[in-house]
C-alpha cells in the first residue's frame, strides 16, 4: 500500500486527491519571503564603475571602481575580485584585491589570498597568514564584549623573573 | 577586551619560531590601554602583530619599504614612505631588521623623514649588531605577546645587509636615543630607543 503511494508522480499513477473546498478557494498566494535572496553577486566577467549601495550581502568576483556601501550587510571580495574603491559594510572579507579604504562596522578579514592597499577602520581586524597589506589599521575593540580590562599595560609587562632584568626607569609615554 | 596579561598568543604557523624578548616588555611599560596608541611597523604586516594590537585602541601603520623585490639598492623614498598627516605622532616604532637594510646615507635620510613623527614619549624597538662586520640574517617579525616575537624567514629578494653597531645608530639616528641594548646570539643586538 505504501509502495503504491511512492509512485504518485509516475505515468499512469492516480492523481492525488484534492479537497474540492480548497480547490476553488481563491486564497491569496503568499509572495515569497524577501529573505530568499540574501546575497547578491557580481560575477567574474562583470565590470562596474560607479557607486554601489544596498541592503543585502554582496560578493564581488568581478572588477569594481568607485564606492561600495552596504550598511549592516556583509561584503566579500572573492579571489578573482578586484576593487578600486572605498568600501563600507558590516563584515568585510577580502579574498581578492582591494585598493581603497575599508570600513567594517563589525570586522574586517583579510584572508591568505587577500591583497589590500589602503586604510582600515574596524573594531576588529584579522589578517591571515599570507595576506598582503599596506596601509594603516585603526582598531577600537571597545565595542567588544568586555571580559576583563586591566587598568594599564604596565601590569601586563614584565619578563620572567629568572631573567633578572632591572627596571630602567624609562620615561612615560604620555605626550 | 582580551587581557594583555595572556602569556602567549595562538600557536604560530609551522614555519615561524617564537623568540623571547628581553626588551619588548620595556616598550610597553607604562603605556595605558585607555590611550589611543599610534604605532609604526616598518616590516610587513603579519597576523600576530595585528592580533596583538587589536587588544588596544590604536592606529597601526605598516610601512614596508622593501615589500617589493628590488635590484640592488633602491632609491630611498622615505618621505613617501612616511607621508603621514602632520598630527601623527608615533608612540611606538617597530623597526625590526629595517635599519640593517640601510646604508649610512639612507639611515640619515630615514632619520630626517621619521623626525616629525617622533615625540619625547616615543619608544622604538629594533635590531642592530655588535659590530658592522657581523653577518646578520634578516627576518620578518611579529608581536605575539608583550614578551614574545614571532620570527619568520624573510622570503623577499635579498638586499645587501648592513649591520649597524650601536655607536653608528647613535650617530645617525638622532631623533631617538638608545635606552638599552641587549646582546643576543650571533652578534645580534636588541635595542630599545626613546624619543628625544
Amino acid at each position: 500500500m505504501f509502495e503504491k503511494n511512492k509512485g504518485g508522480n509516475q505515468r499512469g499513477a492516480e492523481p492525488p486527491e484534492v479537497d474540492s473546498a480548497r480547490r476553488f478557494d481563491p486564497a491569496p498566494v503568499t509572495p515569497p519571503e524577501p529573505t530568499t535572496r540574501m546575497t547578491a553577486m557580481i560575477g567574474t566577467t562583470i565590470r562596474i564603475k560607479g557607486e554601489i549601495s544596498g541592503e543585502e550581502n554582496l560578493i564581488i568576483e568581478g572588477k569594481v571602481e568607485g564606492s561600495v556601501s552596504l550598511r549592516g550587510k556583509d561584503l566579500t571580495v572573492g579571489q578573482s575580485g578586484t576593487v578600486k574603491a572605498n568600501v563600507s559594510a558590516n563584515v568585510v572579507k577580502i579574498d581578492g584585491e582591494v585598493k581603497g579604504d575599508i570600513t567594517g562596522e563589525e570586522k574586517v578579514i583579510i584572508s591568505k589570498t587577500g591583497r589590500v592597499q589602503g586604510n582600515i577602520v574596524a573594531p576588529r581586524v584579522t589578517l591571515e597568514d599570507g595576506a598582503k597589506f599596506k596601509g594603516s589599521i585603526d582598531m577600537d575593540p571597545s565595542e567588544r564584549v568586555v571580559e576583563s580590562k586591566p587598568s594599564s599595560l604596565k601590569s601586563a609587562v614584565g619578563p620572567p623573573k629568572s631573567i633578572g632584568e632591572k627596571e630602567h626607569g624609562a620615561a612615560g609615554a604620555a605626550k | 577586551m582580551r587581557s594583555p596579561l595572556r602569556k602567549g598568543g595562538a600557536p604560530p604557523p609551522a614555519e615561524a619560531d617564537v623568540e623571547h624578548s628581553l626588551l619588548l616588555p620595556k616598550l610597553f611599560e607604562g603605556l595605558r590601554d585607555d590611550e589611543r596608541l599610534m604605532i609604526l611597523d616598518l616590516g610587513p604586516a603579519v597576523p600576530e602583530t595585528v592580533e596583538f594590537f587589536g587588544q588596544f585602541r590604536c592606529r597601526l601603520y605598516f610601512a614596508d619599504l622593501f615589500s617589493e623585490p628590488t635590484d640592488g639598492d633602491a632609491a630611498t623614498p622615505f618621505q613617501t614612505l612616511l607621508d603621514y598627516p602632520v598630527q601623527v605622532q608615533f608612540d611606538l616604532c617597530l623597526f625590526w631588521d629595517f635599519l640593517n637594510l640601510l646604508n649610512v646615507d639612507e639611515l640619515r635620510a630615514f632619520n630626517a623623514a621619521l623626525k616629525p613623527y617622533v615625540h619625547r614619549g616615543t619608544r622604538a624597538h629594533g635590531f642592530a649588531a655588535m659590530s658592522a662586520t657581523h653577518a646578520l640574517s634578516i627576518h620578518h617579525y611579529g608581536v605575539r605577546s608583550t614578551h614574545e616575537l614571532v620570527v619568520r624567514p624573510d622570503p623577499r629578494a635579498r638586499r645587501a645587509v648592513r649591520p649597524h653597531p650601536q655607536a653608528q645608530l647613535k650617530q645617525h639616528l638622532t631623533c631617538l636615543e638608545i635606552k638599552r641594548g641587549t646582546l643576543l646570539r650571533e652578534g645580534r643586538l636588541e635595542v630599545l630607543f626613546q624619543g628625544v
